[in-house]
This record gives C-alpha cells, sequence and structure tokens, in this order.
C-alpha cells in the first residue's frame, strides 16, 4: 500500500511540472488602418517601462504585455489570434467605454468538447480540440476607445500606457486589455440576458455555473423568462463552480457577519452592515443567545426607542438583542438595550433588502456594544426561529464578528456574485463578477484603480473562471 | 404491556408517550389546539423542547413537548389544548407525567388535567399545576400522577391544558415529558407478600455468589 502510495505521488509532481511549462502563444492581428490606433505616428516619451517611441507602438507594447501574461497563464497548442482596433465606443464627460472583446465564432459538439449541445468561444475550442477548427480567422476580436481623455469622453482622464501598474489618476490600459481578453478567452455568455435566449437554442458553457440562488437553479435549467429574471437579481446570480469558489475564499476580504450556530432551521451566515458607533466587530466576535425586543402589540416588533421594560430588560440580559429599525437613531436603541445588559445589537431592517445590508450611521461614544444591520428578510427568518423562546432563554445562539468564512463578492454560502443589475445592462450584465468584490477583482465591470496585472491568485480569479470552462 | 413481577400485580400500559419526535403525535390520534384568545399568539402551538430553555427528562435534550406565552397574543390568555388520544380507563386507570418551567421569575403558568366522556366536550378538571393560590409551577421535572378513571369502563378525552392569564407580564414556558396511562389490573399486593418476595431474591443472590467464590 505504501509503495503504491509512493507512486501515485511522483506522477502528480510530474503532471505538475509538465503544467507549468505550458503555455499558449497570444498574437495580434492589427485591424487599424494607416496612422490609426496601433498605427498612430503621434510621437511618445517612454514611460513606466514602455519604450515605443509613437503613442501607436506604445499602444501595441502593452497590447503585447497582456497578451505575454495570458500566454504565459494558458496552455494551448493553436495560437490564440485577437484581431484588435482603436475606434470610437460610447462615452460621455463623466463615464465611457474603455473597451469591447469577444469571441469571433462559437463551436459545440467538435472533436474533444467537454459537454455536449453547448457553445464553447473559438479560442477554447481550439484550445479543447488540439487545432484550429477554423485556421483563417481569429478567435478573438477586441476594440479600444480611441477617444477616451479627450473632450466629452472622460474628458482629462487618458491611458495611461507604462507597463508598471503605475496608472495614478489614469486608466491603466494593460489592465484594461488584459480584463478585454479575459471576455474574449471565455469569460462571457453568449445567452441574451435581457430576454434570456440562448443562442440559436444551445446553452454556453459558462451558463453550466450561474447560479440562481433565489431559484436554485442554474442557466442550463431554466425558462427563458426565468433566465431573464435571473439576470436582474442583484445578489442572487452567483457562480457555481468549486474552482472559483474555492480559490475565493483566499483572495476576497473576510467580511462582517452574523454567525448563527443554533437551532438548524435557520444556522447559517448572515452579511451584516456595520455601524460607525460602538466597538469594532473583531474577529473573536461576541457570542451569545440572541432575545428580540418586543414593545409593540404585534407581538413581534421591537423599536427599543425609549428605556425597556422589566420583561425585556429581563430578556436581553446578557444576550445579544434583536431590535427593529424605525422611529428613532439607531445608537438610541442600541444605547437603551445597552443599559439593559444586552451585549450586542442586531437591528433588522424596515425595508426589503439583498446581498450585504447598509451600515448603521451615527457617531456615540456612550455606546460600547457592536451593533449592526441585518436585512429584513433574515430578521423575519430568526424572529420564526425565536418564537419557542421562553423569558429568559433563546434557541438562537450566534457569534457576531468578521466572520472567517464570509467573503466581499461572495453570497453566505460561499458563491461568488455575478452581475446583476436592475435595469439589464446589455454587454455587462451577468458576463462580470460583481462590483461587491473586495479586493477588486480584474473581471469586475469597471476598472479599479487597485488592480495588480495578476490574473491569478492570490490577486485575481479570472484564470479560475476560465480554468473552470474548461481552459489549462 | 408490562407484566409486574411474580404475577402478583399486572399493569396494562394504555398509553406511553416519551415527545422524542412530536410531528408524530396527530398522526397516533392526539389533538393539539391552541384556542388562545384574543387571538393564537407568534408562536402559534405546542412545540418540541429547547434544549437551551431545559434539557429534556430522559433521552434527547430536545424529547419534551413545550407551550409557551407566546401562544397567546400580547396581553391574551392562554388555553392550549394537548388532548391525548381518546382511551378506555376504568377504576384505576393513572396518568403519569412529568412536567418543569425554567425560572420562577414569572409566574403565572398554570397547567390542568381534565378529563371527559368519549367526543361529549364536557371536561372535568381532576388535577392544577402552578394554581396561583397555592403551589408556583416547578422549576425541575416533577412527577404528577392522577386516576382518571371512572367507577365503570368508559370511553374518555383526556387533555391537559395550558394556561396562563394576561400574557404580557405573566406566564414562561412549560415542558412535558415521560407521559403515561396505565390501566392497573390488580390489586397492589399488601406488604407482607413483597416483603417475603424480596426475602427470597436476596437470598438466591447470596447462594450464587457464595458459589462463585468457590469456583475461583
Ligand atoms: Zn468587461
Amino acid at each position: 500500500m505504501r509503495n503504491k502510495t509512493l507512486a501515485l505521488l511522483t506522477g502528480a509532481f510530474l503532471c505538475g511540472a509538465s503544467l507549468s511549462q505550458a503555455a499558449a502563444t497570444v498574437t495580434i492581428v492589427n485591424n487599424d488602418g494607416p496612422g490609426v490606433g496601433f498605427n498612430d505616428p503621434t510621437p511618445a516619451l517612454p514611460v513606466g517601462g514602455n519604450d515605443g517611441t509613437t503613442l501607436g507602438q506604445q499602444r501595441l507594447n502593452a497590447f503585447e504585455f497582456a497578451a505575454r501574461k495570458w500566454g504565459a497563464t494558458l496552455t494551448s497548442v493553436p495560437t490564440i489570434r485577437i484581431r484588435a482596433n482603436w475606434q470610437a465606443l460610447a462615452c460621455n464627460a463623466g463615464s465611457a467605454v474603455l473597451g469591447a472583446a469577444g469571441a469571433t465564432s462559437v463551436w459545440r459538439n467538435f472533436a474533444g468538447a467537454p459537454r455536449v449541445n453547448t457553445w464553447y468561444g473559438a479560442a477554447l475550442a481550439n484550445a479543447l480540440s488540439g487545432a484550429a477548427l477554423d485556421p483563417g480567422t481569429p478567435e478573438i476580436l477586441a476594440r479600444f476607445n480611441i477617444d477616451l481623455g479627450k473632450p466629452g469622453c472622460l474628458t482629462g482622464t487618458f491611458f495611461y500606457l507604462g507597463l508598471d501598474n503605475n496608472a495614478g489618476s489614469s486608466v491603466d490600459l494593460v489592465a484594461v486589455l488584459l480584463h478585454e481578453l479575459g471576455h474574449g478567452l471565455g469569460f462571457q455568455t453568449f445567452t441574451n440576458g435581457s430576454n434570456g435566449a440562448q443562442l440559436l437554442g444551445f446553452p454556453s458553457v459558462y451558463d453550466h455555473f450561474l447560479l440562481d440562488s433565489s431559484l436554485n437553479k442554474t442557466w442550463v435549467n431554466m425558462t427563458n423568462a426565468e433566465r431573464a429574471a435571473s439576470a436582474i437579481r442583484t445578489g442572487g446570480l452567483a457562480w457555481s463552480g468549486p474552482i472559483v469558489n474555492d480559490a475565493a475564499i483566499n483572495v476576497l476580504t473576510p467580511a462582517p457577519g452574523l454567525n448563527v450556530t443554533a437551532p438548524s432551521s435557520v444556522a447559517g451566515r448572515y452579511f451584516v452592515g456595520t455601524a460607525s458607533f460602538g466597538p469594532a466587530l473583531n474577529t473573536t466576535g461576541v457570542t451569545a443567545q440572541v432575545m428580540p425586543v418586543v414593545d409593540q402589540a404585534d407581538g413581534r416588533t421591537g423599536l427599543a426607542c425609549t428605556t425597556l421594560s422589566a420583561v425585556n430588560r429581563v430578556a436581553v440580559a446578557g444576550k445579544i438583542a434583536l431590535v427593529d429599525r424605525g422611529t428613532c437613531t439607531f445608537n438610541v436603541k442600541a444605547q437603551n438595550v445597552q443599559a439593559a445588559g444586552a451585549v450586542g445589537m442586531l437591528v433588522v431592517d424596515n425595508v426589503a433588502g439583498t446581498g450585504v445590508p447598509p451600515g448603521l450611521g451615527g457617531i456615540d461614544p456612550l455606546v460600547t456594544i457592536p451593533s449592526v444591520r441585518i436585512l429584513q428578510s433574515d430578521g423575519n427568518a430568526l424572529k420564526a426561529a425565536l418564537v419557542t423562546r421562553s423569558r429568559t432563554s433563546s434557541p438562537v445562539v450566534a457569534t457576531l464578528g468578521i466572520d472567517l468564512l464570509l467573503r466581499q463578492g461572495m453570497n453566505r454560502n460561499g458563491k461568488m456574485l455575478m452581475y446583476a443589475p436592475n435595469p439589464f445592462q446589455g454587454g455587462s450584465s451577468v458576463s462580470h463578477f460583481d462590483t461587491s468584490a473586495s479586493r477588486n477583482q480584474l473581471m469586475e465591470p469597471s476598472i479599479n484603480a487597485d488592480l495588480t496585472h495578476e490574473v491569478k491568485p492570490p490577486q485575481d480569479l479570472t484564470y479560475k473562471l476560465l480554468q473552470e470552462l474548461g481552459w489549462q | 404491556m408490562l407484566l409486574g413481577s411474580a404475577g402478583l400485580r399486572a399493569d396494562v400500559v394504555l398509553l406511553s408517550e416519551n415527545f422524542d419526535d412530536i410531528s408524530t403525535l396527530t398522526g397516533n390520534g392526539w389533538t393539539l389546539s391552541n384556542q388562545s384568545t384574543p387571538a393564537v399568539g407568534v408562536n402559534p402551538g405546542w412545540f418540541q423542547g429547547e434544549p437551551n430553555t431545559f434539557a429534556a427528562r430522559s433521552g434527547a435534550a430536545n424529547s419534551y413537548i413545550s407551550a409557551n406565552y407566546l401562544n397567546a397574543s400580547v396581553g391574551g390568555n392562554v388555553r392550549n389544548w394537548l388532548i391525548l388520544p381518546q382511551l378506555t380507563v376504568g377504576p384505576n386507570t393513572v396518568l403519569t407525567f412529568y412536567t418543569s418551567t425554567d425560572t420562577s421569575l414569572f409566574p403565572g403558568d398554570v397547567l390542568t388535567v381534565q378529563v371527559a366522556a368519549a367526543g361529549s366536550g364536557t371536561y372535568n378538571t381532576l388535577l392544577t399545576i402552578g394554581d396561583p393560590n397555592s403551589a408556583a409551577y416547578p422549576t425541575g421535572w416533577t412527577k404528577y400522577s392522577v386516576n382518571v378513571g371512572g367507577a365503570v369502563p368508559a370511553n374518555v378525552d383526556i387533555a391537559l391544558v395550558y394556561s396562563v392569564q394576561d400574557t404580557s407580564i405573566n406566564g414562561n414556558v412549560i415542558g412535558i415529558d415521560d407521559l403515561s396511562v396505565v390501566n392497573v389490573t390488580s390489586a397492589v399486593p399488601e406488604p407482607g407478600a413483597w416483603l417475603t418476595l424480596s426475602v427470597m431474591l436476596t437470598g438466591v443472590a447470596l447462594r450464587k455468589r457464595r458459589q462463585q467464590k468457590e469456583g475461583v
């Protein structure tokens, strides 16, 4: 037995070694006319490691830098060809489309396709089949905004052409290139997100991993109407794949949260909005039974805007008090439950919400217990579990703190959130990570200033998602 | 059926319930009926025991049945009925159960045992626990037994009724565990007979022990 295990391990090491040597060649097919875009002859001074002497040459250098990064990351026998050019793209004085990219063609049921009747973008289809399926056509089409920084197009904000990730207040072109190539390599659905229709009636490989947490279905198992509704369910559309989600735990920032450990009907992790008053949450957290304040005739609402009654005082002493938003400021509620001996406070929102709830505003040096807001729906679930309490003990036990298993950009079930704004944003919705991700991710819909040029953990999850689709 | 020792006593167990899973009660002929006024509260009825309140007398920590002041709307009156399957009882049919609350800070929990001729709906109260005019509700598991039979065998409905007057400040929570209804069909033997029996048993045990010693 022991020898066998050793042999398997050796095999694994060899396998790992061969993977690390693998690579792909990513080339540009310059689609700009003379004197334009990549061919712009305007003289340029060297900047951030980019020593091109014209604007066009510097753009090409930046492109090749990004192409080499992806080439060193992915494995593909066929060359990945990108037809690219610079042109006018949508913009106004305050915002701009920086670039756009995608697959030039899609393929299904080719030799080596891992999933049947499923669309793959050309670059991935080629890599999986081991040869170019259409040798005469580039696999990816990419366009970049030629007007950026000019009056009326994010006026005064230009591309930074340096290669050293030092864009300052400019827009880092290498990051934009890496992002657009990410789309072209497969970070996109070919399904129409606004009406839910699949391309020619077949799903995209990407759709196999789009999970709607309200319907508990992936996009491949939905009707058109369900997909269209899912595409605008902010905070409800997530990535189901384990490669992304296992990596995301180590890439994204721990989020403050409430970890309910009992009873089983409500056990799990809940996002919280933190307070600007009182102590900050920490990783140890405050663990206690959760007890509601009830001071309204409906028997389930507690505003805690005045000194607590005797029964409420006894109930919340030593407990995390659950109160409702409304009538008075959050810090007044905190003062009142604190005076009764509560060790923490959960404020249940009084309007519906999703995702991470807003924080609790206010300044109050007298408050010494941690306070947070929870979603109305989560508060209602806890209240339902609390009806079997006694006057002095609660079935609900929870820890309020920086929960090590909640992440900014994942849902409470540990699934990476996808961008699903309402209304639908054509060309942007679904085919990006959600903007709640922190640290910021390359494949969010906007390029954030703190991005690195990395596409892998520990900084980034783009390559992990491409792996999920079938890339090596 | 549980037989006593040496045929001197033959108790017939008509019903035995440990409340391991109260979702099975209705299917077994029990009736759970919350008749609180003016309205049922946020907690609609009887519920599985909460280990954080107190642990069951026996079995898993939650294996008891419970009711609380939230069975009635705020300031209302709890009347929460737990009715056993219909039984035929005789002159010596005894209901036994254990009950508890969790603290003496909130008096006002009352549990009554009531019996009615089957289907009549006319109940007579045989036992009251937590009567505010006498003893407080027990704060630890306490055994209660009451003879629920009449002079002649009859079909009856037996109910345990949890009640609280004005839940705004009164009442808290109760648990019930290890309930049984036993028909005692033979008279309990006289003390003399028990003594003889126990002496005989002791003798056997001693002889055995002696034999074992000699064997070593
Ligand atoms: Zn994009």
